[in-house]
């Protein structure tokens, strides 16, 4: 496993102090942290998508495993009285067990019929969801999801605060980006960025292409389903259309905005994309068409992504310099 | 003692016969070249021993273990190492990135394919988009090592590089039959190939028309098999 180098290390460090520091900043404004644990669930669906992305593949079934992991935790909590402690692994278990038994013939499918494939599946949990109404609660969902309080004894954390939750989203994405790191900068993350760019060529190097794109799915999925027990417990309701296929659609435009190819180009595209969206919210009709304005321009503007920032400002820098 | 044995292959492209009966032996610590003409079969006959185009009829052996039917990965780690047609990197990783993503363990390290070639050794964190052919054949001949084969199969590894890299690529060669790797060779410069090779493999319409010496191939048979 390759080592962080100092550049990466002062700007994910920069990047978690302003997080840790972002309630005091705003003044624990209830509406601001709304957006600050909003922001949290994006950056980590829109990481986990992007680990999924790094074998050269994107999954539209993505939000729909992360329904699995907030209906699991959800149904843990009101089927068994067991609170979002237990939910929240248990929720993990159960999605990366079916993302394991999905990706079986979901991962011998490529380009355009993977897709075609995991929109099916996003469709097919969505529906179930809807459709089993005794057990999932049909199409109205299920409510009176309720946070999780952390007894250590000597003080009790009541996550109904919505402070404490945030610290909570906090920590658990941060765990999250933290996993998908490592492992893209790990050999495994080379060898999924080998079978990206040539699957044949991979296989021919000795690489079970198979066998990788199958763990890589089932880790992706078990930690979006983390993400979607956390989502659960934080909405206190949650129904099929919460994890229908715009979700998953705008993970997907978060990394195209933020950028491809690092692990900072799905957080930063789901950073500012998030603020975006809830800077539009007051056009209300006219919001979808300004979100789209805004994805089109940073598209044609920004080629490459948010990700490319740094590298253009070093560019200018050295053009500077040679003059 | 034979280290690979190809019998008698057939192999297709969809409905399309390519070989129609293709043999060859290659030995432990040998050099084979396998040549003919354009369209004869001779990449096909790497695919198929790589599993890439699998046979439908024959028998291929490796180190006494038939591996017709194996899937690719499963020959690469039998010991079959593969440099492909076309420089073929992976472009989105680094040159330390992709000899070590294949890596595995054996004689064959990082230091040691840097000085194979020390050209690679300059450029570790440099994109394989953005080396020169050369450096990319290179890297695609360290990549192979990497993965510690006991065969090594270099499909047109000279095509389109300049005199001075080709002459950097047959030093590799000769140095790594030196080291005792048995080595599959397909090119097309005769003068550089002849005399590394210690036997050759000539394919005519997809099936094995001569086998022999580098020193049997006569100018005669090399006029009615290569059109040299």
């Amino acid at each position: 496993m390759t080592e962080i180098d100092l550049p990466h290390r002062i700007a994910w460090g920069a990047l978690l102090l302003v997080a840790l520091l972002a309630p005091i900043i705003v003044g624990f404004d209830p509406y601001l942290t709304h957006v600050g644990i909003i922001i949290a669930f994006n950056v980590a669906l829109a990481t986990t998508l992007w680990m999924i992305w790094s074998l050269g593949v994107i999954s539209f079934a993505h939000a729909g495993f992360m329904g699995v992991g907030a209906y699991a935790s959800a149904l843990v909590l009101h089927k068994l009285g067991l609170s979002m402690w237990f939910g929240l692994w248990i929720g993990a278990m159960v999605c990366g067990a079916l993302a394991l038994f999905i990706s079986l013939p979901l991962m011998r499918t490529r380009a355009v019929y993977f897709f075609m494939a995991s929109w099916a599946v996003g469709e097919v949990i969505k529906r179930n969801f809807a459709y089993f109404k005794d057990f999932f609660g049909g199409w109205d969902g299920i409510f009176d999801i309720k946070p999780p309080v952390l007894d250590l004894m000597f003080v009790q954390i009541d996550f109904a605060n919505r402070t404490a939750y945030y610290y909570l989203a906090l920590l658990f994405v941060s765990l999250t980006v933290w996993v998908v790191y490592r492992i893209n900068s790990s050999r495994t993350g080379m060898i999924y960025w080998a079978i990206h760019e040539n699957e044949l060529l991979a296989a021919h190097t000795g690489i079970n292409v198979f066998r990788h794109k199958v763990i890589c799915f089932t880790i992706a999925c078990t930690l979006v389903g983390i993400t979607g027990a956390l989502y659960a417990h934080y909405q206190t309701y949650i129904s099929p259309k919460s994890f229908d296929i715009w979700k998953s659609e705008f993970a997907l435009v978060h990394l195209i905005v933020g950028g491809l190819t690092t692990v900072g180009g799905p957080v930063a595209g789901a950073i500012s994309l998030t603020i975006v969206d809830e800077v539009l919210r007051a056009s209300g009709y006219f919001r979808t068409i300004f979100f789209g304005v805004v994805l089109i321009a940073s598209v044609l503007l920004l080629p490459g992504g948010l990700e490319t920032i740094p590298r253009r400002i070093r560019a200018i820098f050295q053009r500077d310099s040679h003059k | 003692m034979s280290l690979l044995t190809v019998s008698g292959i057939e192999s297709w492209y969809g409905a399309s016969q390519a070989l129609f009966g293709v043999d060859l032996t290659v030995g432990e610590g040998e050099v084979v070249a396998l040549m003919g003409r354009n369209g004869m079969g001779k990449t096909t006959t790497i695919r198929s021993i790589c599993g890439l185009t699998p046979a439908r009829k024959g028998r291929i052996v490796f180190s006494g273990s038939d591996i017709t039917h194996q899937k690719s990965f499963r020959i690469a780690r039998a010991g079959i190492g593969l440099v492909p047609e076309g420089r073929r990197c992976f472009a989105n990783l680094d040159v330390s990135e992709n000899l070590v993503a294949t890596a595995r363990p054996g004689q064959w390290t990082l230091d040691a394919v840097i000085e194979l070639f020390p050209r690679l050794g300059e450029r570790l964190s440099q994109s394989a988009a953005t080396l020169s052919g050369g450096e990319q054949q290179m890297l695609a001949i360290g990549r192979a090592l990497m993965t510690n084969p006991r065969l090594l199969i270099l499909d047109e590894a000279t095509e389109g590089l300049a005199p001075v890299v080709r002459d950097d690529i047959w030093r590799a060669v000769r140095s790594l039959k030196q080291s005792g790797l048995s080595i599959l060779v397909v090119d097309k410069t005769l003068s550089e190939l002849m005399p590394v090779a210690d036997s050759c493999v000539v394919l005519e319409k997809g099936s094995t028309a001569w086998t022999g010496s580098p020193a049997d191939l006569t100018a005669e048979l090399q006029d009615r098999y290569l059109g040299v």
